[in-house]
């Protein structure tokens, strides 16, 4: 098989003349080397003004094709790099946004303590100066006045009897009244 | 081969004119007159449709038009346009077999239909079968038949079209010509 894959090829290139693959079709050699192919009236006068004319439109057009040739070369990795800058801002803008707190420590951190002292102060305006002072004059109201029924509510027997010790009540008299 | 050489001159003239922006428009005109109906032809048989055909053509000369200052006179002038118009042919059916999303032999069946429904074929029923059978051929297989049986191209000027050996091609023709040998006898 081999040695008969080797032959042919000898035979054609050594028998160029005589050698024609024809001779052995002879249903090929019966139909008609015509060209069964036809082509519209004038089509072959047309053609070569047809192709002046978009060859003219070519030249003319030349500097705008090459710089969309160009775009269009650049076009895909435009893109892809779009894609990598887009994907990239929006993980950095999550990560930034999961931790504004320490953002926001980091930067008090900066700030010296002197300043922020004198910020404190001049934001004092901000707070009832009045409401306070009325809630320190008028301190009795506020905290409870019924403090001796508090002390017999709370108080034991030998606190009854020094009750009684220094007042001069009789405990007979208390007994004779009742 | 007198005729080789006469015509070998006369294309030697019109690169002169083409190189010259005087002439360059007038020597390109008389390159697109001599040269359509060869270019033409073969692009048709590759492609089969009239109008498939003419935007392959139109594309082969454009691209001769960008081309032909830096044509170097080593080769002859037809041979490389035979080369641009088989790879602007093998471009468009590679286009065409991409946009309708189909295997290259279900491209070569839509082509065959096309033939057969083509106003622009005069061949009766035996023609119509050689075509069939052409069509079934690989692609190199099909190049290489059109040039040698209809255009009775030399084996050493399709050699330096196509880039190939002389032995390959010879080759390329006897598979070709049993392939269809074949096709004819079974139909």
């Amino acid at each position: 098989m081999t040695g008969k894959r080797n032959i042919e090829p000898e035979k054609s290139n050594t028998d160029t003349d005589r050698w024609n693959p024809l001779d052995d079709a002879p249903l090929l050699r019966t139909i008609p080397k015509s060209n069964p192919f036809t082509v519209p009236e004038g089509y072959f006068d047309n053609l070569p003004s047809q192709i002046m004319a978009q060859c003219r439109e070519n030249t003319k057009r030349m500097p705008s094709v090459n710089y969309n040739r160009a775009f269009l070369l650049f076009k895909p990795q435009s893109i892809f790099a779009v894609l990598i800058a887009v994907i990239a801002l929006s993980v950095y803008l999550r990560r930034e946004g999961n931790k504004p707190l320490e953002k926001y420590e980091s930067i008090a951190a900066t700030i010296p303590d002197s300043v922020l002292m004198a910020s404190v102060q001049n934001n004092i305006a901000y707070v009832d100066v009045s409401a306070l002072e009325n809630m320190v004059n008028n301190q009795d109201e506020v905290l409870p006045v019924n403090i001796p029924d508090a002390d017999i509510q709370d108080s034991s027997g030998g606190q009854i009897i020094n009750y009684l010790i220094n007042n001069n009540i009789d405990a007979s008299d208390i007994e004779k009244e009742l | 081969m007198a005729a080789e050489e006469d015509e070998a001159a006369a294309d030697a003239a019109l690169l002169k004119q083409f190189r010259n922006p005087d002439t360059r428009n007038l020597a390109f005109h008389q390159l697109v007159t001599k040269y359509q109906k060869r270019i033409y032809w073969q692009v048709r048989r590759i492609v089969i449709d009239h109008e498939d055909a003419n935007d392959v053509v139109q594309n082969v000369f454009i691209k001769v038009w960008k081309n032909l200052d830096n044509f170097k006179e080593s080769s002859r002038l037809y041979t490389w346009l035979y080369r641009i118009a088989v790879n602007e042919s093998l471009t468009f059916l590679k286009q065409k077999k991409l946009n309708m999303f189909v295997s290259f032999e279900k491209v070569e069946f839509a082509l065959s239909r096309k033939l057969r429904d083509s106003s622009y074929f005069k061949g009766d029923e035996v023609e119509k079968k050689l075509q069939d059978a052409i069509l079934r051929l690989p692609e190199k297989q099909r190049i290489v038949f059109n040039l040698k049986y209809f255009e009775e191209m030399k084996y050493e000027e399709m050699a330096e079209a196509l880039d190939t050996s002389v032995g390959a091609l010879k080759a390329s023709f006897h598979h070709a010509v049993k392939k269809i040998e074949e096709f004819l006898r079974k139909n």
